[in-house]
């Protein structure tokens, strides 16, 4: 456990001292976010993340983003567009019952300072300059504005200093190349400082931590995409056939019964 | 072969609704698909003369406008799913009280995918139903309903015959128009007939449920009025509990303490208001419907098939593919096969008695 985290500082440190564009200034139509993930319920770990993202990102968007950057795998929804997991989070299940309430990763604004949950839909919400965004795995939740919010406060310290003297030329190929592109690089801040409000002595560690997830992630993605596609749509063909059977045989009894 | 005979109502209502529960079971558009299939199948092989065997499609058109209307829905109101985006259209941003609500946007594949998923569920649903209420007369069910649910006389009697005669007065109402030289096809021929079908179906129903009234339905013989309204409330509160139930045990969801404890608690009120009207009443039928080997293979195969859907449940998630990633959906054997063996029916279920046949055995026998 000692190792993992050490390997997490050592990365996150190098991670950190990389240049990057959440440090930089913004050319126009960019905001800076910092999304904050908790899964140190699921047993993962909590991360806060710096963003500079097109304006008018949703906060669903900005999760993908975040995903992206970090390469953690893509976020899984439910067919209702519930959001089922993070980063892998968990493998398979979504929002299940669990002592008396959901497992369900929990959705947070700081609106003044302090985690407020978030009533708004992640769907339709844009986030705007300097916002912090959270999402905390919870265990047991009932789904309302009492469940625990993400450990790490939301404090605009989790945003790192803006370099001085940073070329704003930088950025410029970028914006050309279109808004998708427009944050290529992001910060990972390590917060041992976190407010562990309802865990004291727990050390939130950085994203680093997540990276055996990510591979199980991945793992499991390539063995469904080993999963011979060609057999499941031979199998649709086969089952769609017996249908058609059926509906002509159908079609023949009505005839002949007329 | 046996004798041309109505198979009892009741196994025909067993085997549906276990296909019905199959339906809430997935949302994989290949096993619904099958569902509709297999009903229609079994529906065209099995049905009556009746007027209202010919409801199925009725139901199969109903089950389209589900599916039209859930996909409109997604479109204009629906959460906006992220994914591959096909077609934006204007967003309206709502005050922060309605920010759980969104209203236009981009339009996803997998937001759509999830929908047509969800209506096809419904439209499958909607597709056992209509086979259970083409497949046996609804005289018959009322018949062979248990004695305690007489106290519920004009509601159950509403519950079991409005849909069949709703498709009675919708052929009359569209008689009645060709009559008159209309059209009886369009948009504006169906909106003008809504109306007097649903009055005509529900003013057919409830004069049915009054004339079994008049002939003694639902009467408790000696009982005194304070038993007897023990034992309608304990109706009652028995109706409402294995309501609760049978909700928990369809939807998979639910929790524990719905499922079969409240149909465990339903069933025992059910009982005690038998013991409460002082089992005073003796009651006589009249040439009774027999369940022998037909009705257990009909029965049985609803029944298989919903524990094929329990076990693929259990084996694996194929059977709610996922819309987000999209995925191909795959094809749970298990599930296959117990689907075929609710076509059963169409083989051993005995053919039902038509006019011909009625008149040929009368004959015979003369």
């Amino acid at each position: 456990m000692f190792v993992i985290a050490l390997a997490g500082l050592i990365v996150t440190t190098s991670a950190r001292a990389e240049a990057s564009s959440c440090s930089g200034p913004l050319s126009g139509g960019e905001i800076r976010v910092v999304i904050v993930v908790d899964a140190t319920d699921f047993g993962g770990g909590s991360s806060a993340t710096c963003l500079v993202v097109p304006t008018g990102t949703t906060g669903s968007q900005l999760l993908a983003r975040r995903s992206a950057e970090l390469g953690t795998g893509s976020v899984r929804y439910g067919s209702s567009g519930l959001l089922c997991a993070i980063d892998g989070m968990p493998a398979t299940g979504c929002g299940d019952h669990n002592a008396g309430g959901f497992d369900y990763w929990g959705y947070f604004n700081a609106p003044s300072g302090s985690w407020a949950y978030g009533n708004i839909n992640p769907f339709t919400r844009r986030v705007s300059d300097g916002d912090i965004e959270g999402w905390r795995y919870v265990r047991g939740g009932k789904g309302s504005a009492q469940d625990p919010p993400p450990r790490i406060a939301p404090s605009q310290s989790l945003f790192p200093v803006l370099a001085p003297n940073v070329p704003a030329v930088v950025e410029q190929p970028a914006v050309a190349s279109g808004t998708a592109s427009l944050s290529s690089s992001s910060t990972t801040i390590d917060v041992d400082r976190g407010a562990t409000s309802d865990s004291p002595g727990v050390v939130s560690m950085a994203t680093t931590t997540l990276e055996p997830v990510a591979f199980e992630g991945i793992a499991l993605a390539s063995s469904r995409a080993s999963d011979p596609i060609i057999g499941r749509w031979f199998a649709i063909a086969a089952v769609f056939f017996l249908i058609a059977m059926m509906a002509g045989g159908a079609w023949i009894q009505t005839r002949r019964s007329r | 072969m046996t004798a041309p005979r109505l198979l009892h109502p009741g196994a025909w209502w067993l085997w549906a609704v276990g296909l019905a529960a199959c339906a809430l079971r997935t949302t994989n558009p290949v096993l619904l698909c099958l569902i509709i299939a297999v009903t229609g199948w079994v529906v065209v092989s099995r049905r009556t003369d009746v007027p209202w065997s010919r409801s199925f499609a009725s139901f199969l058109r109903l089950g389209l406008i589900v599916i039209a209307v859930r996909l409109v829905f997604q479109i204009l109101f629906g959460v906006r799913i992220p994914g591959t985006t096909l077609f934006s259209i204007p967003e309206v941003t709502l005050p922060s009280w309605a920010a759980g609500v969104s209203l236009g946007g981009p339009v996803t594949l997998e937001s759509l995918m999830a929908a047509l998923y969800q209506g096809l569920r419904l439209a499958t649903v909607l597709a056992c139903f209509g086979a259970a209420t083409s497949l046996c007369s609804p005289y018959r069910m009322l018949r062979a309903l248990p004695t305690v649910l007489y106290e519920a006389g004009v509601a159950v009697t509403v519950a079991f015959t409005f849909a069949p005669q709703a498709i009675v007065a919708s052929r009359q109402v569209r008689e009645a128009r060709r009559l008159r030289g209309r059209s009886d096809r369009g948009f504006r021929a169906w909106s003008a007939s809504a109306l007097p079908v649903l009055e005509g179906a529900l003013d057919r129903a409830v004069a049915l449920a009054a004339s079994m009234d008049s002939r003694g339905y639902g009467r408790r013989g000696g009982a005194s009025v304070s038993q007897r309204r023990r034992s309608v409330g304990l109706v009652l509160a028995g109706l409402v509990a294995i309501a609760i139930g049978s909700y928990g045990l369809l939807d998979p969801g639910a929790p524990t303490m719905f499922r079969i404890p409240a149909l465990a608690v339903g069933v025992a009120a059910l009982v005690g208001s038998l013991a409460a009207s002082g089992r005073s009443t003796e009651r006589t039928r009249y040439r009774p419907d027999p369940w022998v080997k037909p009705e257990w293979i009909v029965s049985l195969a609803g029944l298989i098939a919903l524990a094929s859907f329990v076990l693929a449940g259990r084996i694996s998630d194929a059977l709610t593919p996922s819309t987000n990633p999209l995925e191909v959906p795959a094809v749970p054997l298990v599930a296959v096969v117990g689907l075929l063996v609710a076509t059963l029916p169409s083989w051993f279920a005995p053919t039902p008695p038509t006019l011909a046949t009625v008149s040929t055995s009368m004959a015979v026998a003369a």
